[in-house]
């Protein structure tokens, strides 16, 4: 069962675009993109760079230390085949909420089989 | 050109212009992946290259200021490549620069003008004039798909004969691993504004031209590392190289 920890207000993440959120041991970029909500451990598994710091494009987060470009729904980057870990999100009334469970693929993963995430 | 190619046409007519022009077989490139070259022709390589890309986030500038106020996306694509260029983390050409040290070269030398070759001079320029004079989707064309976007396949291919044959560290080639990942995202940005805003089969030509331009200029500036700096060494070595096409 997930153990949902609230992270954020929906209003001020849709204002500052991202936050980050320490769960435990883990730092999580919650980002808000495209109309959704995503979160994404922000330590780069590459060389331990600060996501946060990095830009959003075409769906991806860019590592701003060599430009890794994580998927925002999986985390994971197709030059290299490696994931970041990601986490589940749930908004309701208002509040943004994260399950600390992190999520990594060890192959490349099919996004048809991808819960579909709402537009917030 | 009498109709507007569709994006995929379009994207198809690019990568065609830069058919048979790509730095990845040019001379330098082919000899650095046959293990051919040593630590000084590397050196002579970081001088020259430091040069090429140093001015980049300079001609993005240029380009930057030639975009119109209301494209705001295409402002902001270039703005980013800049950014990551310069601030998002390490400065990439302080990663060159480390990697010249290792080749036995410094950062004086590595910064001095006085040692780029003609070729390379050539290019910076031709780099400098088309981001300041050419229509910004025609620059971006140039400067960001014809020459940068070219980056990962050139890389993908050097960076690990730098480790396996010439025995560089990681972190001392960090510069090539970094561009195999920055150069896919910085020249995604590029096919973006070009794809999206060359939307008259006049902008459209004129891009192929830019991109074939492009494509040319990075394969001649790759082909003169070979001839400035590889070629004498192997004429020196064997007198009757020297004689062909002598007069």
């Amino acid at each position: 069962m997930p153990s949902w920890q609230k992270v954020t207000d929906l209003a001020s993440l849709k204002r500052r675009k991202k936050c980050v959120a320490t769960l435990g041991d883990d730092e999580i970029l919650v980002l808000y993109a495209e109309g959704r909500v995503y979160a994404l451990n922000n330590t780069c598994i590459h060389k331990g760079k600060k996501l946060a710091r990095g830009l959003v494009f075409k769906g991806h987060i860019i590592c701003p230390g060599h430009q890794w470009a994580f998927d925002l729904r999986t985390g994971w980057v197709d030059e290299w085949a490696q994931c970041q870990p990601t986490y589940a999100v749930r908004v309701e009334d208002g509040e943004v909420y994260v399950d600390p469970e992190p999520k990594v693929y060890r192959t490349k993963p099919c996004l048809a089989q991808e819960p579909e995430r709402k537009e917030v | 050109m009498t109709a507007v190619l569709d994006k995929d046409s379009f994207k198809a007519a690019i990568k065609d212009a830069m058919k048979g022009r790509e730095a990845k077989d040019a001379s330098f490139s082919l000899a650095w992946s046959n293990g051919e070259l040593s630590r000084e022709h590397f050196a002579r390589w970081a001088e020259n290259h430091y040069h090429y890309v140093g001015p980049f986030a300079d001609y993005l500038g240029y380009i930057y200021a030639n975009t119109p106020d209301h494209e705001t996306e295409s402002k902001d694509f270039l703005l980013q490549n800049m950014y990551e260029e310069e601030l998002a983390d390490i400065r990439h050409t302080d990663l060159l620069i480390r990697f010249a040290e290792a080749c036995g070269t410094t950062q004086e030398r590595v910064e001095d003008p006085r040692n780029m070759n003609p070729v390379t001079r050539g290019l910076q320029g031709w780099c400098y004039a088309t981001a300041m004079r050419q229509h910004w989707v025609v620059a971006t064309a140039a400067l960001i798909v014809g020459l940068e976007s070219q980056v990962p396949d050139i890389y993908r291919r050097q960076y690990p004969p730098l480790i396996e044959k010439y025995g560089f560290s990681e972190d001392d080639a960090e510069f090539f691993e970094l561009h195999i990942s920055s150069d896919e995202v910085h020249g995604a940005r590029g096919y973006e504004i070009v794809l999206n805003r060359a939307d008259t089969p006049q902008l459209q030509h004129a891009c192929l031209e830019a991109v074939r331009d492009a494509a040319d200029m990075r394969f001649s500036y790759t082909k003169a590392l070979y001839d400035y700096y590889v070629k004498p060494g192997y004429e020196a070595a064997d007198p009757k190289v020297a004689a062909i096409g002598s007069v």
